[in-house]
């Protein structure tokens, strides 16, 4: 499911990530263990309505790794089992990169990227108006740092930042 | 949402220990959801964990008695024994399970008042 939202850039991201990045006290650099940052949500200055929970694999739809939901008092990420799993044994980056997308979603929204329409959405919109684009535009910003991983192969970046092989080679393409 | 008081006292140690709540589920050997679905409230916390838990952070006394309160206030389901109770006992259970989900936080309050006054 996709929204439109306003318009943002790949440049205002990336200090959106550094920004995330300097609430949760990483140095602009190392790399970030999802896992470990979802129990530390509710510590971070403006994250203190954030909770998560691990569920059940079919009590998602197939095609539904995780999700961030709005709740009355705040954010409930769900993660299913298995994602959480591969991303705690550090088995599988792309399923880290699940987790960091959710907490993002949660972060985007606090920065004012709300969907425009409360509705799908259905007509073409540009990606930069686009809330799925923003989200894994900035949750590979936050995994990856642009200014760290410029002189980086694919495999560097993935045994650097622990991403799965396409996160990396997407990194490579920005 | 909010997490149970639990649920909170458990996410607190985590953090400090550098686990993780696959680690707590290795080691309360259950599966991740399971230990979620007990620190989001909606299954009760099995009478098992406490001295695991006490046993694997050397929870000292007053920690204890801070992960006992923690249990007790995040349970879901309270059972009566009913078994040895008088008439009028019986007759109070069944009326307070019967009123629970009506009763405002200011009558619960002064009913807990009330029995506390009756303990004390």
């Amino acid at each position: 499911m996709d929204y439109e939202i306003k318009a943002v850039c790949r440049e205002k991201l990336r200090l959106y990530a550094k920004l995330f990045r300097t609430i949760c006290g990483f140095s602009a650099d190392e790399p970030i263990d999802p896992v470990a940052l979802l129990d530390r949500l509710p510590e971070l200055e403006g994250f203190e309505d954030v909770r998560y929970e691990v569920v059940c694999d079919d009590e998602l739809p197939g095609n539904v790794p995780a999700q961030c939901i709005p709740t009355e008092d705040g954010y409930l990420i769900q993660i299913k089992e298995s994602v959480y799993k591969g991303a705690s044994e550090r088995k599988v980056g792309g399923h880290r990169m699940h987790i960091i997308h959710e907490i993002m979603h949660a972060f985007l929204d606090k920065l004012g990227y709300k969907p425009i329409y409360t509705r799908r959405l259905t007509k073409d919109v540009p990606p930069y108006r686009r809330l799925e684009w923003a989200v894994k535009a900035i949750a590979g910003e936050v995994m990856m740092p642009y200014e760290y991983t410029g002189n980086l192969s694919e495999k560097e970046i993935m045994k650097m930042y622990d991403v799965s092989s396409a996160a990396a080679k997407k990194r490579l393409t920005y | 949402m909010s997490y149970t008081k639990f649920g909170e006292f458990m996410r607190v140690l985590r953090v400090k220990n550098h686990e993780i709540m696959g680690d707590t589920a290795k080691l309360l050997n259950c599966m991740v959801s399971f230990v979620s679905s007990v620190e989001n409230g909606k299954k009760n916390v099995p009478e098992s964990w406490a001295p695991i838990l006490i046993d694997h952070y050397h929870l000292d006394e007053s920690q204890q008695k801070e992960l006992y309160e923690a249990i007790e206030e995040s349970k879901t389901q309270v059972k009566l024994n009913l078994s040895s109770a008088s008439v009028s006992q019986r007759k109070l259970a069944v009326q307070f399970q019967r009123s629970f989900e009506k009763l405002d936080d200011e009558t619960a309050n002064a009913i807990l008042n009330l029995l506390k006054e009756d303990a004390d």
